[in-house]
């Protein structure tokens, strides 16, 4: 187990190394220059060339390429072409607004998705079952966007429940905090509940006819705790994967519902971040997402073992 | 017969359809306290199909008609919600496969003392009392570690023993094992067939035993119901069927049974005449 998990924390390095390399390359190939973005529109261009020089950027390929391989390496990002703030304060202050979203988000999404995914999988082919795969299908295929927009003009401004945009630190309001986030939470959530709406009843279906939930009822217990007990509990391990996906997904990946609702997290971070070409603090929150990404899914193996006794490391 | 008293169990006319198939036709059969009725035959004979009616597992698509007299109740006029409550309780079903039958992620404890605590109101300590118990009965020891384990850590003799003890364990008058040794090697077969003869000595169960090895369970049983085709074949004391069948499939399938010290280049087989007759002829026996 030990040595397992080692031998996991080990990889991390050659995983998060190979989307860091490919950043630096693709960042340095797309067009547009931030010497030029800082220096302003009327600059000359004797300007640009002296913030170009200031920034290091006029060095050659190999010689920046080498130069950031030692800062990161040392997991120095450095600071903000624009702001001068630290990178590494930066991400941290972001990320801390996108893990609450996120959380607030998977709980919506978990609080939902496989209840129904029970519930329908349970009554195959009846009603609730048709409208719920229905209602899924075009949770999956709707943009978060589209959702986002539409509860902002039902919930935000026709019936004014919910603040349409904003954010407040939960150490300053725990209730508006809750009441800012519940929009972004519910927009985004509902779509993951989509999914893993799907992968529990898909569970459901798949473990429903299993020998030992035969075994179970041919034992007279009731259905309500054969499937509470013996069905979902083959159904979760799966899910498990699932969530903990989603999780990195969000965690990176909520740019559009973070600027709809200006959200100053991750996300928006890194938008402006690549509109402004500023690459320490793009390199800095992919840096960050990557290794998020790759510590869920090692955390995501070790709950497998723990809810599956046959899986052992 | 044997005895005056009234069969546990009285299936008669039973036949089960699946669309316009039928799987099972005309079965009926009875069987008494403290009593063992092999059920014989090959595969899709129909034997576990019959099994499966009498508990009410039967697939959804799988329609079941006739008569099942358990004690005095005709159980396939009874409700979904009352046929279940009778499992576990009254009728105990043993499976062929405990590997695939026992929850692969719940601890034997825990699958066992359910059951315990839904049909005997047994609080959590002493169910997993009860549960120890009974594991100590099928012969696992009086060890608690088979509780706490799971079903890969059993060896296949093991398992078989934690499903009989399972089965067993909420008092059921009527067990039914539906190939109970096929997954198993040959001497934990015998193993486990003694230890189902004994239980239903101790517990006065009548026993429904089903195999395709007639020659295993002959000497576990004192009924034998041959099926073949989803029909009854023939039915009788196990002594006069292996003695003098009636029917040439019965003999077939007696000489079909391997034999220790007989040495065969080839594998017995029914001959195929014999499996057209018996065709026609099966049910009107």
């Amino acid at each position: 187990m030990t040595n397992y998990l080692f031998k996991r924390l080990g990889a991390l390095l050659p995983t998060v190394a190979v989307p860091m390399v490919l950043l630096f390359v693709m960042l340095r190939l797309a067009p547009g220059d931030p010497a030029a973005a800082i220096a302003g529109d009327s600059a000359t261009s004797e300007e640009i060339a002296e913030v170009r020089s200031r920034l290091g950027l006029d060095a050659s390929l190999w010689q920046q390429f080498l130069t950031w391989l030692g800062r990161v390496v040392r997991l120095d990002f450095g600071s903000s072409l624009f702001s001068d703030r630290a990178v590494s304060g930066l991400v941290a202050e972001h990320a801390l607004v996108t893990v609450q979203l996120t959380v607030l988000a998977l709980a919506v999404a978990v609080l939902i998705g496989p209840a129904l995914g029970i519930a329908a999988g349970t009554r195959r082919h009846g009603l609730l079952d048709r409208v719920l795969v229905f209602g899924s299908s075009v949770g999956i295929a709707l943009p978060s966007f589209w959702l986002a927009v539409l509860l902002i003009a039902v919930l935000g401004v026709v019936w004014r429940v919910f603040p349409v945009a904003g954010y407040v630190p939960f150490t300053e309001d725990p209730v508006l905090f809750l009441h800012h986030l519940a929009l972004p939470a519910i927009s985004l959530g509902l779509l993951e509940a989509a999914t893993l709406f799907r992968y529990s009843r898909a569970g459901v279906l798949d473990s429903l006819h299993q020998p030992f939930v035969t075994t179970a009822r041919s034992m007279g217990l009731p259905e309500r705790t054969v499937i509470r007990k013996y069905v979902f509990r083959a159904a979760v391990v799966p899910m498990v994967t699932v969530v903990g996906l989603t999780a990195g997904s969000l965690m990176g990946g909520a740019v559009v519902t973070e600027s709809i609702f200006s959200i100053p997290g991750l996300g928006q971070l890194l938008l402006t971040a690549v509109q402004r070409r500023d690459y320490p603090v793009i390199e800095g929150c992919i840096f960050f997402i990557a290794v998020v990404y790759v510590l869920l899914n090692l955390v995501i193996d070790l709950l497998y073992s723990l809810l599956d006794p046959r899986i052992r490391y | 017969m044997h005895t005056t008293q009234e069969p546990v169990l009285r299936v008669s006319g039973l036949s089960a359809r699946i669309g316009d198939l039928t799987l099972v036709r005309d079965v009926s059969f009875e069987v008494h306290r403290g009593r063992t009725l092999a059920v014989v035959g090959e595969s899709g004979s129909g034997k576990s199909i019959t099994a499966a009616a009498v508990m009410g597992i039967l697939p959804p698509q799988i329609r079941a008609e006739g008569a099942v007299r358990f004690d005095g109740a005709e159980l396939l006029a009874e409700p979904a919600k009352r046929r279940r409550a009778r499992g576990g309780a009254e009728i105990g079903y043993v499976f062929q496969e405990p590997m695939s039958a026992l929850h692969p992620l719940l601890r034997i404890g825990t699958q066992m003392i359910r059951p315990l605590r839904h049909h005997l109101g047994l609080s959590r300590a002493q169910a997993r009392d009860r549960a120890a118990e009974l594991l100590e009965q099928v012969g696992l020891g009086r060890e608690r570690k088979v509780l706490d384990a799971h079903v890969h850590e059993l060896s296949g003799g093991m398992r078989q023993r934690v499903m009989i003890a399972m089965a067993i364990s909420c008092g059921p008058r009527l067990l039914l094992a539906d190939e109970p040794t096929t997954a198993l090697d040959p001497t934990v077969q015998q193993q486990i067939l003694r230890l189902l003869a004994r239980l239903r000595e101790e517990l006065d169960l009548a026993l429904v035993l089903i195999s395709h090895d007639l020659g295993l369970v002959a000497r576990y049983s004192d009924e034998v119901l041959v099926m073949y085709d989803g029909r009854v074949v023939e039915q009788g004391p196990t002594a006069r069927i292996l003695e003098q069948p009636e029917q040439p499939y019965t003999r077939a399938l007696i000489d079909a049974a391997p034999r220790l010290g007989r040495r065969v280049d080839r594998l017995p087989t029914i001959d195929r005449a014999v499996l057209e007759q018996t065709r026609a002829t099966a049910g009107g026996a």
